[in-house]
């Protein structure tokens, strides 16, 4: 027969140290009660500061013995104690001392009334310390952050405190939050002006992130000083979650289209071939002179009763091929710092632009940071959230680009694609084996189809790349 | 309500009524009240309308000159030495209401308060700034509550107005966006109402201020006044309880009443009750009984005069008769008579084995522990040992009803003793009294002589009562010095006086120190004499027995005695109970006090609880007994008993079920055999799957504890579709799911080909989440 006295005796490691405790406490406790006399030679007040120690050592011994054998008693332990936080704002240090310089007055002179102003100053003090006490018991806090935002999007996060007491109201419960980057760290803080029994409410902060990657959030810290302001007692509550900070996406400025690939383009359609085979379909419209006859819908032209055209329009879709060089060397200066932020912003939206205005189209994102990474894109705003993602925890890497890149690159590209190449290294003022366009002459690959390496400088970048600032 | 001019009105309030507690208790008007109409003024001027404020620099410069006032004031004289210090906490307030004020500035304020209060209760005692103190601390604990409303709101408002998000401004641009850095703003509960005062705060606060007075006077009431020994700071002696009072010991000095004549220490309490009955009796009936207008408490009776002081007799007698000393007042037992009151004494320890008695008496009995003893021919009654430091003695006596039954005072074994008299030093004081008496031939007996003499002293208007002991001419006897010098003083004089005038004309007499009359307690219901009640009188041996004579001014001495007790004014009733209160549980709380009325019945409630506890036979039984008693005597269901009866019948019965509720709950806890197999029926004591979930756990992917497996699965595989289907083992969260309701619902036990299968596809799925893991890292 199983019983859980079995697994006590089993537990015994756990609960022998407390009842040894419990013992000698007992023991030292009969022994003062036997021989106070003996005692008090070595103190008058001996037996006494002993009952109450050995008291002191029962109950411990008590509590560890109970909670080992009743693992669920743990709940009531003085965890809630512990995870609070006492501290002494200055006014209440200014008030003890007062009171404690009263209390030593009135003893000293043997003032009663002293020690009235005393005792008079002590109730609220007390009180005080109560109240925090009771209000932070039994409340719970929750924040609702988005999961993804942009770099310099507000947002909102939802700070939610439920007040699980029966009969307290919580008041001024001032709710601070922490949340870091690896290399940010900010804290916002809300306050509930009172929050009544049974009642959960909610408090708002905004926060505007400037760091992409992911932000951790939490703990969750509440405080509360009053009625009085004389002592602050706070809680923390581990509730830890995180968002997602994408870079910052602007939008292509006209100059684009112009700059990169508009006079190839042109230059490429004069070598296609062009009409009924050109591309794609658009639509059927009126004849107009100097339409090739070719062109002519004639099923169109007779039911409408006067000739129409088919018009077919340049396919520009086009595989785009995104390769992301992103340096930084170890010892990195402010401008190299921005140069990585200026290409991945810059990756970003042309992403999105590109996947915004092509169908049917791959993309393909090739990475070197810290390791190499391809990224092949999905259409859809989930590819794009995808790629976000994606973008917001690279990491630049410090180490000489080795062939993989450029191989990786070459694999991907088609004689269709077309190719950005993005680097942060200075490619016309360093040392030429640092730069991309050495490495990839070095490794002797092609890139197919139309490619263009640019150079991740904010003046270089900032003809292209328009930012909303605020 | 506007939270800003509530919070100024607030703290001006509390500043006024800080320095106008602050000048009654002082009683002069200047500084203080100044301060309440420069706190009118700053509080339009500088902070409402903001016209004027005082820079740093201004007040800096105040504060130096407020310095040097107070210095000057430091040694102008002993009391601006005292008083100083306070008014330069007055001045600081000044200086501080004439700042801009921010919350620091306005925290000071408080603090400042504080302190001048603390100031004003060592210069006063009376009861109304007590009174006031409640009041002030009522104002405070709502400012100080509106204190933190309006920081935290200045700490959320200042945040909006200044952080906020940013705007665009020509800095910012310069500065590329990548540079720039992040921002926050808190934020306020949002709700419907904008309110920061509402009738809830409202009522909290006064809750709040109820509760922390009753938790100050607990406090007061509570903290042992341990004092510390002044003679650490100067050479003054503290009055420790084995120095016995003035007036009880073996020799007292002229004049040396005086001093406890101003005390309201407690000395006695007493209560008389009717021995057969146990109803009280007041002691104003009880006295009146006995033809007496005031309680006389006989103590200690002294007869030898020389040099002022009065002594005891050298009892030589003593050693030839050994049995003298073994002589002891009857105890009630032995008396035959029935119809007896009996009073019972709580006597304070004040150093003296005296027991004080209130005549006549026919028997005492000692009710603490010790002996007593009884002089057979002074009629004085001492202890044997002297109590402890802290110990009260409690002793009954018993009276009559009948005066004829009660002993009588009739011993003059050694007349000459009592007929001593310094006659060298005390001649003019003889000459007088004799030339007295011949004045007035009509008095015949020495009982009309001696009452002449007492009426002249007490009646004749030349003679007054007073407590100021200046001697006008040290050479002479201080008995003579009174009579003839300066015809002013207490009780002690006037006893002496007489008692050596009627021995100048040969009548035998003793001086008796003790108290007269005490005051009824209103909350105790006890009759209770203090040190002020002190009183010295004669006992004079005519017609053959001690008859009780006071030349004391008594109406004089009455009004002395109230006067240091507590003034009364007209609307008499609750006032008087409000100053006795406060002069017995505020001014008057001592160690002693304190442990009679808190410590002991504390203590002894345990010690009676756990003494019953120990004997629970007896009592369960008596328990049993007093409620049939109760449910027999239906008259008693509708009283206050009956209520409490019901109050005590539900406790128990709700304590008795929750007992067993939580003792059955223990008990199944305790034997429950299927430990086991309860826990494996839990999803998570089945092993595979609990690998299966903290595998996933570290995916991120946590199961809700409102889904069910088959929906966690689903869940699973839409999330590591990628991974999942890349090591093509898609199926693999359906299959462990599957298997899992297996075990868990069709009780179906893992066959060992089984479990090395599942095992092996956990692995897999393992090795292909850590993978991605690695690449990730």
């Amino acid at each position: 027969m199983k019983h859980r006295l079995n697994e006590f005796w089993q537990k015994r490691e756990e609960w022998r140290p407390g009842l040894v405790v419990i013992f000698v406490s007992v023991f030292i406790l009969i022994y003062t009660f036997q021989a106070p006399f003996t005692l008090a030679r070595f103190h008058r007040n001996l037996p006494l500061m002993l009952r109450i120690v050995a008291g002191g050592t029962f109950l411990w011994g008590l509590q560890h013995v109970l909670i080992s054998f009743f693992p669920k008693l743990k709940r009531f332990q003085l965890k809630r104690i512990g995870r609070n936080r006492v501290s002494l704002p200055r006014d209440g240090l200014v008030y003890l001392l007062i009171m404690m310089v009263l209390f030593v007055g009135s003893v000293l002179s043997r003032e009663n009334m002293l020690m009235l102003v005393f005792a008079m100053m002590t109730g609220p003090f007390i009180l005080n310390g109560w109240i925090t006490y009771s209000m932070l018991k039994n409340i719970k806090l929750k924040r609702i952050i988005p999961q993804r935002v942009m770099v310099g999007e507000t947002f909102t996060a939802e700070i939610i405190l439920e007040n699980n007491k029966r009969l307290i109201a919580a008041y001024l419960m001032e709710v601070s939050d922490t949340f870091k980057n690896h290399d940010d760290k900010l804290e916002a803080s809300v306050v509930f002006r009172r929050v009544g029994p049974r009642q959960n409410l909610s408090a708002h902060y905004y926060a505007k992130l400037r760091r992409r990657g992911i932000y951790q959030f939490g703990p969750l810290q509440v405080s509360t000083r009053y009625p009085l302001g004389l002592v602050k007692r706070g809680a923390v509550f581990s509730e830890y979650s995180e968002i997602i900070v994408h870079p910052q996406i602007g939008r292509l400025s006209s100059n684009w289209a112009d700059d990169f690939f508009s006079i190839e383009e042109m230059a490429q359609q004069n070598q296609s071939r062009r009409g009924v085979f050109d591309d794609e379909f658009n639509h059927i419209r009126e004849y107009r002179s100097g339409d090739s006859q070719r062109a002519i819908h004639w099923r169109s032209s007779a039911r409408q009763g006067e000739l129409m055209v088919q018009e077919y329009h340049q396919n520009r879709n086009y595989d785009l091929i995104i390769g992301l060089d992103l340096w930084l060397p170890s010892f990195s200066n402010e401008n190299q710092a921005e140069r990585v932020e200026w290409a991945i912003s810059f990756v970003g939206t042309l992403c999105r632009e590109h996947l915004r205005y092509s169908r049917d189209t791959k993309l393909t994102l090739v990475s070197q940071g810290k390791t190499l990474e391809l990224l092949e894109v999905g259409i859809g705003s989930m590819g794009l959230e995808y790629l976000l993602d994606f973008l917001a925890t690279l990491q630049p890497g410090k180490s000489q680009t080795d062939g993989e890149f450029a191989k990786l690159i070459s694999q991907m590209s088609s004689p269709r694609s077309r190719t950005v190449l993005l680097t942060t290294r200075n490619e016309s003022g360093s040392k030429k084996h640092n730069r991309l366009q050495t490495i990839f002459e070095q490794q002797g690959v092609d890139v197919h189809g139309q490619w263009r390496m640019i150079e991740a400088d904010p003046e270089i970048l900032s003809r292209w790349l328009v930012l909303e600032t605020d | 309500m506007n939270l800003t001019l509530t919070f100024q009105v607030s703290i001006y309030l509390l500043v006024a009524l800080s320095s106008i507690m602050f000048m009654m208790a002082e009683e002069a008007l200047f500084p203080q009240l100044l301060t309440v109409p420069l706190g009118i003024l700053t509080l339009f001027f500088t902070d409402r309308w903001e016209k004027f404020s005082l820079s740093p620099l201004w007040a800096n410069i105040l504060g130096l000159l407020a310095f040097l006032i107070v210095c000057a004031e430091f040694f102008s004289n002993i009391e601006g030495r005292l008083l100083s210090g306070a008014h330069f906490l007055v001045y600081l307030t000044w200086i501080i209401l004439l700042q801009k004020k921010s919350d620091t500035q306005y925290w000071w304020l408080c603090a400042l308060g504080f302190l001048q209060i603390a100031v004003g209760a060592v210069l006063t005692e009376s009861g109304f700034y007590g009174s006031m103190l409640v009041i002030y601390m009522f104002l405070s604990i709502w400012t100080l509550s509106v204190f933190s409303l309006y920081r935290t709101r200045n700490t959320f408002f200042q945040q909006k107005s200044t952080g906020g998000l940013p705007r665009l401004n020509v800095e910012r641009t310069a500065v590329s966006p990548f540079q720039q850095s992040s921002q926050v703003q808190g934020g306020v509960q949002s709700d419907q109402s904008r309110r920061w005062l509402t009738a809830e705060f409202f009522w909290a606060t006064i809750g709040c201020s109820i509760t922390a007075l009753l938790i100050s006077m607990c406090f007061f009431l509570l903290i042992p006044r341990l004092w510390v020994n002044r003679s650490l700071f100067n050479n003054e002696t503290i009055q420790g309880g084995n120095k016995p009072l003035v007036g009880f010991s073996e020799k007292v000095q002229l004049g040396e009443m005086g001093e406890i004549l101003e005390s309201s220490e407690r000395v006695l309490e007493l209560t008389v009750y009717d021995d057969e009955t146990d109803e009280p009796v007041t002691i104003t009936e009880f006295v009146q009984t006995f033809g007496m207008d005031e309680p006389l408490f006989r103590g200690t009776v002294l007869s030898n005069y020389q040099n002022g002081s009065w002594s005891k007799v050298q009892r030589r007698r003593r050693r030839r008769r050994r049995d003298y000393s073994d002589w002891r007042p009857t105890r009630s037992k032995e008396l035959d008579v029935q119809n007896l009151y009996r009073q019972e004494f709580i006597l304070e320890p004040i150093g003296t084995k005296v027991l004080f008695i209130m005549q006549p008496i026919l028997a005492m009995d000692m009710v603490s522990d010790g002996d007593n003893s009884l002089d057979v021919e002074t009629s004085e009654i001492r202890q044997k040992l002297l109590p402890g430091k802290d110990k009260t003695t409690k002793y009954n006596l018993f009276t009559a009803k009948n005066a004829n039954q009660n002993s009588e005072m009739y011993q003059l074994y050694r007349e000459d003793i009592y007929l001593g008299l310094p006659r060298k030093d005390l001649k003019r004081l003889i000459r007088y009294t004799k030339d007295l008496i011949a004045a007035h031939p009509e008095l015949k007996t020495d009982r009309e002589k001696a009452k002449f003499i007492e009426t002249y002293l007490r009646d004749s208007g030349e003679y007054s009562y007073t407590l100021n002991m200046s001697i006008e001419d040290p050479t002479i006897d201080p008995v003579e010095d009174f009579l003839f010098n300066r015809k002013s003083g207490h009780c002690e004089y006037y006893a002496s006086a007489l008692a050596l005038m009627l021995r100048a004309i040969g009548v035998p007499t003793r001086v008796i120190t003790g108290f007269k009359g005490g005051e009824q307690k209103y909350l105790s219901n006890n009759f209770e004499v203090q040190q002020r009640h002190a009183h010295s009188w004669i006992e004079a041996y005519l017609n053959d027995r001690w008859e009780t004579m006071d030349a004391t001014p008594a109406l004089q001495r009455a009004e002395m005695v109230a006067k240091n007790a507590a003034s009364f004014s007209s609307w008499k009733g609750a006032n008087k109970m409000l100053t006795q209160f406060w002069h017995d549980y505020v001014i008057g709380v001592s160690l002693q006090r304190q442990k009679r009325a808190f410590y002991e019945p504390i203590t002894r409630a345990g010690k009676k609880l756990s003494k019953q506890l120990l004997n629970f036979r007896t009592t369960i039984a008596a328990a049993v007994k007093t409620v049939r008693s109760f449910l027999s005597s239906p008259r008693r269901w509708f009283s206050w008993e009956g209520g409490a009866a019901v109050f005590i019948i539900a406790g128990l019965f709700f304590g008795l079920k929750w007992l067993s509720k939580i003792t059955i709950r223990f008990l199944r806890f305790l034997f429950n055999k299927e430990t086991d197999q309860s826990g494996a029926h839990s999803s998570a004591k089945i092993a595979f799957y609990e690998k299966f979930q903290s595998l996933l756990a570290k995916k991120g992917l946590v199961r809700s504890r409102s889904e069910t497996q088959k929906e966690f699965s689903d869940h699973v595989k839409t999330d590591l579709r990628l991974e999942l289907t890349e090591a093509q083992i898609s199926e693999y969260p359906d299959q462990v799911t599957q298997l899992y309701y297996h075990v868990r619902y069709g009780n179906h036990a893992l066959e060992p080909r089984e479990t090395a299968e599942i095992q092996q596809k956990i692995t897999t799925l393992e090795s292909v989440l850590l993978k991605e893991e690695q690449s990730k890292g």
